[in-house]
C-alpha cells in the first residue's frame, strides 16, 4: 500500500486523522492552509495574528477529528471551525485591547514594506501606489462591518460559497444570508463610492 | 412599445431580490419576474448595475502566505500537548472579567482602601467633639484642612501611627 496522501480527499484524510495519523494531518493542513489563512487576514489586520487564528483553526481540526462527520462536506466544516474561531477573536475583550495596544504601537509602521501586499509588477509606480491604497481602503471597508456581515461577505465574495453553505457555515437560515448580504453591501456600496468615481 | 414601469413601491420586491439575483442565488421562478421587471426599469437596472460594480470593487487579491514552517509548528504544538490552552485561559478570563468591569472593580478597591487607610469611613479622632456639620464648619478647626497635614488625612493618621505627630 503506498503512502501518497496528496491523491487522498480531504474526507478520507480526516478519517486517518480522526485515528491519530500525524501525516494524513499534515497533508491536510498543506492543503487548506493557505485558504484558510487569506480568510482569516480578510477578517484581522495583522498577518501574524492570521497565522495564529490559522494555526488554531488546524489545531481544533486535530482536537475535533473524531466529531467531524463523514457525510459533510470537509470544506463547509473547516469554514465553520474558522468562523468560530473569527468569532472568538471578536468577542475577546482581553485580545481587543491587546490589539488596541498593538495598533497604537504599530502607528508608526505603516511604511514597513514586510506589512504591505507586493504590487503587480506590469504597474507604473504611480498605478501601483493607487492600487495599493484601493485595496487597503476596500479591506478597511470589509473589516468595519459587523462580525456576522463580514463573514457572509468574506465567504461569499472571496471563497465562492453559496448562500446554503454559507447559511450552514454560520449557523443560520437563507434568508438571514441574504440579508446579511444586502446589509453589507449597501454599507460598502456608501463606503467606497469614491473608490467607484 | 414595452411599457416603463415607474420606480416606487412596485420595485421593492424586487430591489430586495435584486443582491441574491446578481450572485445568482434566486429561484428560476424569481429570475423570470426579476428579468422581466429589468427589461423595463431602468432604475432597478442601474442598482443592479452599482451591485456589480461594488462586487467589482471589492477585488483584492492577497499575495501574502503562511510564515514558513507552519504546519511543522502545529504539529510540534500537538506533540507538545500545548493545544491552545493559554489562549484558551486568557479568553475565560478575558470574557469572566471583561476590562471595564475589572478597572472599576480595581478603582473601587482602591477607593475603599485608600478610605479606610485615610480613616475617611470611620470616625476620626480629629473631628471636633459635639455639634452639626454646619456647627464644625464654622470652627477655627475647619482651617485646618488648609494644613500641609490636616486631621483625619493620610498623612496624618500615617505620621499618628508612627509617633511624630502629637495626637
Amino acid at each position: 500500500m503506498g503512502n501518497d496522501y496528496t491523491s487522498l480527499s480531504s474526507e478520507d484524510l480526516m478519517l486517518r486523522i480522526a485515528a491519530g495519523d500525524k501525516r494524513s494531518f499534515s497533508c491536510l493542513a498543506d492543503r487548506h492552509k493557505e485558504q484558510i489563512f487569506r480568510l482569516i487576514y480578510r477578517f484581522v489586520e495583522s498577518k501574524d495574528e492570521a497565522n495564529d487564528l490559522a494555526q488554531e483553526v488546524f489545531l481544533r481540526v486535530w482536537r475535533f477529528s473524531k466529531q467531524y462527520q463523514r457525510t459533510a462536506k470537509f470544506s463547509t466544516w473547516l469554514y465553520t471551525i474558522t468562523v468560530n474561531v473569527c468569532k472568538t477573536e471578536v468577542q475577546s475583550s482581553w485580545r481587543r485591547h491587546i490589539r488596541l495596544i498593538g495598533a497604537l504601537w504599530s502607528a508608526d509602521n505603516d511604511d514597513d514594506p514586510k506589512s504591505q501586499e507586493p504590487v503587480a509588477p506590469n504597474l507604473s509606480p504611480e498605478d501601483a501606489m493607487l492600487r495599493a491604497e484601493q485595496h487597503t481602503v476596500v479591506r478597511s471597508a470589509i473589516r468595519s462591518l459587523p462580525s456576522k456581515q463580514r463573514l457572509a461577505l468574506v465567504l461569499s465574495r472571496y471563497e465562492g460559497l453559496p448562500y446554503q453553505e454559507i447559511a450552514t457555515v454560520l449557523d443560520c437560515s437563507v434568508p438571514a444570508v441574504e440579508s446579511l448580504l444586502v446589509r453589507a453591501k449597501d454599507t460598502l456600496r456608501k463606503k467606497l463610492s469614491s473608490l467607484r468615481k | 412599445m414595452q411599457k416603463r414601469a415607474s420606480s416606487g413601491k412596485g420595485c421593492v420586491p424586487f430591489r430586495q431580490k435584486l443582491s441574491a439575483f446578481a450572485d445568482g442565488e434566486v429561484s428560476a421562478d424569481w429570475r423570470e419576474k426579476i428579468e422581466a421587471h429589468l427589461a423595463i426599469c431602468p432604475d432597478c437596472r442601474q442598482a443592479l448595475s452599482e451591485l456589480r460594480s461594488l462586487w467589482q470593487a471589492l477585488e483584492d487579491p492577497i499575495s501574502a502566505q503562511t510564515r514558513q514552517g507552519f504546519t511543522q509548528d502545529v504539529v510540534r504544538k500537538i506533540n507538545g500537548g500545548t493545544q491552545s490552552h493559554r489562549h484558551d485561559w486568557s479568553h475565560f478570563w478575558g470574557r469572566m472579567f471583561p476590562a471595564p468591569a475589572g478597572i472599576a472593580l480595581v478603582a473601587m478597591l482602591g477607593l475603599v482602601l485608600g478610605g479606610w487607610l485615610g480613616h475617611s469611613l470611620v470616625a476620626l479622632e480629629g473631628q471636633p467633639r459635639g455639634g452639626t456639620m454646619s456647627e464644625q464648619s464654622m470652627t477655627l478647626e475647619a482651617l485646618d484642612a488648609f494644613s500641609p497635614m490636616p486631621k483625619g488625612s493620610l498623612a496624618h493618621g500615617y505620621l499618628s501611627l508612627a509617633g511624630d505627630v502629637a495626637q
